[in-house]
Formats: C-alpha cells, sequence, structure tokens
C-alpha cells in the first residue's frame, strides 16, 4: 500500500506537470498571423473540407481571400502559407494538412525559390514552425529547414516564447479558453489595408534558370506526392513587382511545369484583365492590399472553377466554418472601414 | 563541466554506461569520459591536460621514492620545484598577456597578448599542487596513475572545480568499484543537486546579469538607486552562478556515487568576513589556508605577522582570479575586512561584538561584499572609480526611476519575477543556513510529497523563467574565466 501510495503522488504530480506545460504552451504560444495561426488553425478545421488549399508565402494569405472564394463561387478553401515559406517547409506542410484533409487540388504559390537562393533562410523560421504540431514530420521539416547547431534555437517550440509571460495581452488569454468552433471559423486570410504606390514592371526575359537545386528538389517532391495521392496541382504566381533574376526562376519553374503537364499561372500577366490598379491595389512592393486581393482573387477563384471540378459547398451540412467565416470577416472589414472613415473625417 | 544541453546528454550517456559496465572497469572507463569530454570541449585544455599529469604523477612518484630512501629534503625540493614551474607557467598566462596589452596599447597587439590560460588549468592545478602537498607531508599513499588522472580531469568538476582534496577523491574512487557499492543512495540528491543548481544559474544569475551588465557597462546612464540595484543584481548573480554551478557539479559527480565537497554554504548569510570565507568558494578557501597562509607561519606568529600572512593570502588570492587592479583591490579590501574582523573579535571592548554577530553583522557584512565585489566585477580601477563616481554623485532620481526601469527591459511583471525569485533564494538559503546542510541534501530528506512539489517548482520555473533561446546571448559561467 505504501509503494502503491508513493506512485499515486508522483503519477499525480507527473500529470499536473504535464497539464501545466501543455497550459503554459496555449497561453505564452506566439498568435502572429505570420504562418503561426495559420499552421495552427489547421487543426480545428473539420475533417475533409477543405477542396482547395493555397500553400506557399505570405503572398497567399495576404492576396487570397478565403471569404470571397467561399461567399461567390461556394468555394472550401484555407490560406495554409507562412512569411517567406521555402518549398522545403511547403513539403511538410502539405504532408501536415493531408493527415486530415484531402484537398481536391493545391495552389502552390512559388514565389519563395525566385526570391531566395539560400539552402536555410532564418529571418521567419519561427513563423513557419510554431504553428506546427510536434509529430515525426515536424522533426523532418525542422532538420531540413535548420542547420544542426541551430536547430536548439527553435526547438522546442517553448524555447522560442517561454519568455512571454512578461507581455501577455487580452488575445492570450482568450485563446485559452477559445472553441474549436470559434478557431475554425479562421481561414487563414490576413489582408493588408495600407496603400502603397507602384510602377508596373515591364519585364521581357526568356532565360530560364537560378532555381536553386534544394528549391527543385523539394518542387518535384511535392508534385509526386500530390500525383501519388490524387492531388490536383498547380503554380502561381501572385502579382508583385518582380525582376528578372526571379523572372527566369518562374521561366525554369513553368518548364518543370510543362513536362508534368501542370497549370503555371502568372498572375502578373493577368493584372489588367483583373483590373487591378498599381496606385491604389499594392500595400507595397510584394503585396496586394485589401482592394487588390478582392480583385485578384476574383479572377483567381473563377479562373479555379472553370479548369478544375470544385465543388460549391455553400448551404452544405459540415461546411458551417466557412459560413461563420464569411460572417466575422465581413464585419472585420465594416468594423476597419468604420475606422477609417473616422480616422479621415478627424 | 559547463551547464550545456551538450554536457547534459554526455553526462547522462556516461552514467548509463557506468552502470552497464563491470565494475572493475570504472575507473578506466570515467577517465576516458573524462578525458574525452575535455578533449571535446577544448583541445588546447586537452593537451595541457596530457602533458602535465605525467609531470605531476611522475614527481609525485618521485617524492614517494625518495622519502623511502630517507631523503626528505630532496623530495620536498622535487615537489617545490614542480609546483613552483607550474604556478609560474600559470602567472605567465594570466599576467603577460596583461602587461603586455597595456604596452602595446595603441599599436599592433603583440603575439603575447593572445596567451590564454586553458580551460579549467587554473583549477586543477591547484589540485596538482594540493597532491604533491600531500605526498610530502606524507598524507596519503601513491594512488595508481588511473586514479590520478581521473582526480585531475574528472569531468563534472572541470572547468571551475571545486578543488578537491586528494585522499577524499581518490577514496571514493576505490570504493565505487567495489562490490556491493550502491550509488543508487544519491540518485535523489544528484537530482536536486542538478536541478536547483541549473535553476540558480539559469533563471536567477543569468537573469540578474543581464541587467547587471548593461548597469556596469554605463553607469553614466543611471541613478544612483539603479546603480545600487546593479550591484545587488551582480552580487546575486555571482553567487548563483558559481553555487549553481557547484550545486550541479556535486548532483553529476552524486550519478557515479562521487562525492564533491561543498563550495557553497549559504555565504549571504554570514554574520563576519571571517565566517563567509568558510562559506564561500570554501575549496579555494581551503586551499590558501593550507598551502599559503598555513606554510607563511599562519596566526601562530603573532598579531601583525598573522594580518601580514592574511593580506598574503587576499592579495593572491585576488591576483589568482585575474590581472587588473580590480581583482587587486578586492582581494585587499577582504584582507584589510579579515584583518579588521581579527581586531574586534579580540578586542577588549566587547559590545563591539554586534559588528559581527545576528542581523547587524549579517547586513553589515553583506554590505561589505557587495561594495568588494564592485572592483571584482569591474576589474579595471578606471571602471570601479566611475561606477563608485556616478553611484554616488547621480543622486536617486526617483522620477526617473520607472524610464530607467523601462530602458533596462524590465516591466512590472519582470520586477515582480526579479522580487520574488529574491525571497526564493532566502527561502532556499535560510534553512540550508539553519541545518547547515545543503538545499539539495534537504530536498533529499524531504517527505515524498515535499520532493515532487520541488521537482515540478523547479522544472517549470526552468522551462518559463530561464534565461535561454535566441532572445538571449551570453549565459557564460562567470568562473569559467579564471
Amino acid at each position: 500500500m505504501k509503494k502503491l501510495g508513493k506512485a499515486l503522488i508522483i503519477a499525480a504530480f507527473v500529470i499536473l506537470f504535464i497539464l501545466t506545460y501543455i497550459t503554459a504552451d496555449r497561453l505564452l504560444c506566439l498568435k502572429t498571423e505570420k504562418g503561426i495561426r495559420q499552421a495552427r488553425e489547421i487543426y480545428a478545421q473539420p475533417e475533409n473540407t477543405i477542396d482547395v488549399a493555397f500553400l506557399g508565402t505570405s503572398h497567399i494569405h495576404c492576396n487570397v481571400n478565403t471569404a470571397l472564394l467561399y461567399e461567390g463561387l461556394g468555394m472550401a478553401s484555407y490560406d495554409y502559407s507562412a512569411a517567406e515559406q521555402p518549398l522545403w517547409i511547403t513539403y511538410y506542410y502539405l504532408q501536415e494538412l493531408c493527415k486530415t484533409q484531402h484537398p481536391k487540388l493545391v495552389v502552390l504559390d512559388v514565389f519563395a525559390p525566385a526570391r531566395f537562393s539560400e539552402d536555410y533562410q532564418y529571418n521567419f523560421l519561427l513563423e513557419n514552425l510554431d504553428g506546427v504540431r510536434f509529430s515525426p514530420n515536424k522533426v523532418r521539416m525542422i532538420l531540413a529547414s535548420c542547420e544542426p547547431g541551430r536547430i536548439k534555437d527553435f526547438f522546442p517550440s517553448m524555447v522560442t516564447y517561454h519568455d512571454r509571460y512578461k507581455e501577455l495581452t487580452d488575445e492570450d488569454l482568450a485563446f485559452l479558453n477559445m472553441s474549436v468552433d470559434e478557431r475554425a471559423s479562421y481561414k487563414g486570410y490576413t489582408p493588408f489595408f495600407e496603400v502603397g504606390s507602384q510602377t508596373r514592371p515591364d519585364i521581357q526575359v526568356s532565360e530560364s534558370g537560378g532555381l536553386s537545386a534544394k528549391s527543385e528538389e523539394y518542387l518535384r517532391k511535392i508534385m509526386e506526392y500530390c500525383e501519388e495521392n490524387g492531388i490536383e496541382l498547380n503554380f502561381l504566381v501572385t502579382p508583385y513587382i518582380m525582376n528578372e533574376e526571379q523572372v527566369m526562376v518562374y521561366n525554369r519553374i513553368r518548364e518543370i511545369a510543362d513536362e508534368n503537364a501542370l497549370l503555371f499561372l502568372d498572375a502578373n500577366m493577368a493584372a489588367d484583365e483583373m483590373g487591378l490598379n498599381y496606385e491604389t491595389d499594392f500595400c507595397d512592393y510584394s503585396h496586394l492590399n485589401y482592394m487588390g486581393s478582392c480583385k485578384f482573387t476574383a479572377y483567381l477563384g473563377n479562373l479555379l472553377k472553370s479548369r478544375y471540378d470544385i465543388p460549391d459547398r455553400r448551404g452544405q451540412e459540415g461546411w458551417e466554418s466557412w459560413d461563420r467565416h464569411v460572417k466575422e470577416f465581413n464585419a472585420y472589414i465594416e468594423e476597419i472601414i468604420r475606422q477609417m472613415q473616422e480616422a479621415a473625417g478627424s | 563541466m559547463t551547464l550545456t544541453l551538450f554536457s547534459a546528454g554526455y553526462a547522462a550517456a556516461a552514467f548509463i554506461l557506468f552502470h552497464i559496465l563491470p565494475r572493475r572497469i570504472r575507473i578506466p572507463f570515467l577517465c576516458a569520459a573524462s578525458l574525452l569530454y575535455v578533449y571535446v570541449l577544448d583541445r588546447t585544455a586537452f593537451i595541457f591536460l596530457i602533458v602535465t599529469i605525467p609531470v605531476f604523477y611522475l614527481t609525485g612518484r618521485a617524492v614517494t621514492s625518495l622519502k623511502e630512501h630517507g631523503a626528505d629534503k630532496k623530495a620536498k625540493t622535487a615537489a617545490a620545484v614542480c609546483i613552483a614551474f607550474s604556478l609560474l607557467i600559470l602567472a605567465a598566462l594570466k599576467f603577460l598577456p596583461f602587461f603586455a596589452g597595456m604596452r602595446a596599447e595603441g599599436t599592433t597587439d603583440p603575439l603575447i597578448t593572445k596567451l590564454f590560460v586553458p580551460l579549467g588549468f587554473s583549477f586543477y592545478l591547484f589540485q596538482a599542487v594540493s597532491y604533491l602537498a600531500e605526498m610530502v607531508r606524507g598524507s596519503i599513499g601513491q594512488p595508481r596513475f588511473m586514479e590520478f588522472v581521473l582526480y585531475l580531469s574528472w569531468f563534472p568538476k572541470f572547468i571551475s572545480g571545486p578543488i578537491e582534496k586528494p585522499d577524499a577523491f581518490i577514496g571514493q574512487l576505490r570504493e565505487i568499484s567495489a562490490a556491493g557499492h550502491k550509488q543508487e543512495t544519491y540518485y535523489t540528491e544528484a537530482l536536486f543537486g542538478i536541478l536547483y543548481g541549473v535553476f540558480l544559474k539559469i533563471v536567477i544569475a543569468d537573469r540578474f546579469g543581464m541587467y547587471a551588465d548593461t548597469i556596469f557597462e554605463s553607469p553614466q546612464a543611471f541613478s544612483s538607486a539603479w546603480i545600487l540595484l546593479g550591484i545587488l543584481m551582480y552580487t546575486l548573480q555571482i553567487y548563483c552562478d558559481f553555487a549553481g554551478y557547484s550545486a550541479a557539479a556535486v548532483g553529476f559527480s552524486l550519478l557515479f556515487g562521487i562525492r564533491l565537497s561543498e563550495n557553497f554554504r549559504t555565504p549571504y548569510l554570514s554574520s563576519n568576513i571571517n565566517d563567509f570565507w568558510r562559506r564561500w568558494h570554501i575549496s579555494l578557501s581551503t586551499w590558501l589556508r593550507d598551502y599559503l597562509y598555513i606554510p607563511l607561519g599562519g596566526n601562530r606568529k603573532g598579531t601583525a605577522r598573522r594580518i601580514l600572512n592574511t593580506m598574503i593570502v587576499f592579495i593572491v588570492c585576488g591576483l589568482w582570479h585575474g590581472a587588473g587592479a580590480g581583482f587587486l583591490i578586492w582581494g585587499i579590501l577582504h584582507g584589510v575586512y579579515s584583518a579588521l574582523d581579527y581586531l574586534i573579535r579580540t578586542c577588549p571592548a566587547k559590545w563591539l561584538q554586534f559588528l559581527r554577530n545576528g542581523i547587524a553583522g549579517r547586513i553589515l557584512t553583506f554590505i561589505a561584499v557587495s561594495f568588494a565585489w564592485i572592483f571584482f566585477r569591474c576589474g579595471t580601477l578606471q571602471g570601479s572609480s566611475q561606477l563608485l563616481y556616478y553611484l554616488f554623485t547621480a543622486g536617486p532620481r526617483w522620477h526617473s526611476f520607472p524610464y530607467e526601469m523601462e530602458a533596462l527591459g524590465i516591466n512590472q511583471v519582470e520586477y515582480s519575477v526579479m522580487a520574488g525569485l529574491v525571497l526564493l533564494l532566502l527561502a532556499c538559503d535560510i534553512p540550508a543556513f539553519i541545518k547547515d546542510r545543503s538545499f539539495p541534501q534537504l530536498l533529499s530528506k524531504a517527505p515524498l510529497t515535499v520532493k515532487c512539489l520541488a521537482v515540478y517548482l523547479l522544472l517549470t520555473g526552468l522551462i518559463i523563467l530561464g534565461i535561454y533561446g535566441t532572445a538571449y546571448t551570453g549565459g557564460r559561467l562567470i568562473y569559467m574565466q579564471f
């Protein structure tokens, strides 16, 4: 009995420690919308409800309006992206997504391999890793993303945010009590509202090249994975102010896409068609603002709808989180507009 | 050993192998593990170690042989030559770069300034001196070569001690190879030693160190109030840093059934400076007493000679820490404190005894020690003078207290955490002081519920409050540089 009593005391404290760790992790974790929230809320999505997954960099979660896609076309989509996400992370994101979802189509933003050529990118690595749950897949993701000497800077995730107890906000406390439904109505889209006038580039480059070996390796892995799992795949370049070196990389990716009969869509070529205004529709050289993202999304949505068999989920049972998403997002936009009008009035 | 993930993993691997391997090869295994650890940590230190170990061992053998043949004087001479030569090398490595740097100021640094003391050298050199001195005195027998290798290189205490006496350490080595030895009895104390030590270092020392560094580096930017707090923070930093390291070293060593000597016994609760030096860096003060103070005559040659010997010991102690004037002043200050303490203790006016007893004694001792730390931390006369100048002239500037706090990166939450940690430290040190046991030892004897609660609090505190991650740099052990 004495031994049993001791074992129970020890077990009680082990459980207490685990609960404390889990609670502390939820309370202290970063909640940024540069990738962490996008990755975290994928686990709250109802299983097998995402028909179109947009993967890649901030060009996705800033430019692809998931509320518009659902409201206008009934497309159940998710912006499963993170800032400056390299293709090796996207590959593991894809596998993470397919643990609970089976999308019909994956749209892969290819800005990262064009913009960055280094084999290890640390600028926004935190935003790419922190939202993903621990699993063998995450371990492989970390090993592909970090040099061995730097792994301890990013794993376990608690290392990166354990000291946030000094700066907790109402948002952190609210997150502790957030229900699965509340989390599920988030679909990754986080628009910018600033206006930064840009000059439309005029680049005529036919040469191809500059795609790093590591990026190409993981691009092909993504293609292979989609084929093995019966997922349609296409490549996307969202509207932004590109340069010649990046166009050369896109030309190379287009060659790879053509070899495999995959669609390569450079939306910059359709700027006129979508009615994009370079003076008012950009936030900065790399991202559209809300107005621009709506124009781009409308164009993209119609194109995808015409090329792929994507069901209209409006009104269907099981897709209520998208209805809530549209309602909450529209309320959010109304609030933003009201604040902007007040600021302009004063 | 360093307090890093690598060291913890290394110790864990060594622990597992130690228990799997047959008892008869435990000593050779621990030798190999210790030498390999030093090699991985610092190759220069490894080279110094493998060159000096045979020199010291063979000198010890020569001393034994000479004594056996009745040539005591020659035995003493052999030991003295070896000791003197080694200390000369230590002094050269410590002081030549400093003086060469001073002379080369404004010009290209000469190569000599690139000299440095290899990791752990000054600590294991003192152990080697202890070994040779005890061989001459005849208080220990000739150890086996591997026992001697382990005595100098034992990895939990490599880098910053404790400075072990040969008889106590080597005696234990023979026990751990013996059948029936149960090192499991030490596991609980080992666990608490490691956890508590790492907590002191990573939660308290590194935290206070961050802010103390900023204040010491730019005292002109702070009010007297913050400079005073900075001094107090450093006082706590150096204690928790070194005591934490020592507690962890004792803990790691206990996993293998080897008990290292306690290096700290709640020194900041000392009632006088004499008491302080029986509680602070005990292994060093014991070494200085046994191999410098007593050979100089100790307290056997009158008051004046006693005070002189005390001053010499503390000056050497100061200079052992570093070549700068700050260390020298620190040593002189403690020499003066000790002399004053002796004079008060032996003074006919008994009413003065309150200065070295009770609450008053404790407060005075703490103030004296903290004041001396200013020079130790600054290292130079210029730095110390500058800090003291601003301490006494900047004024409290209470109105800017919150802004300076913000400039340091301390918000209300962090301030509360720091205050809480000071209270926690007191809550750990007071019972340890009363029971005259280390806090890990007290915990290991506590009821199971208290033990579990302690592990839970230490682990949770480490994870949430620890100073680690990319946002923080440094985290070095202060005493590694000595």
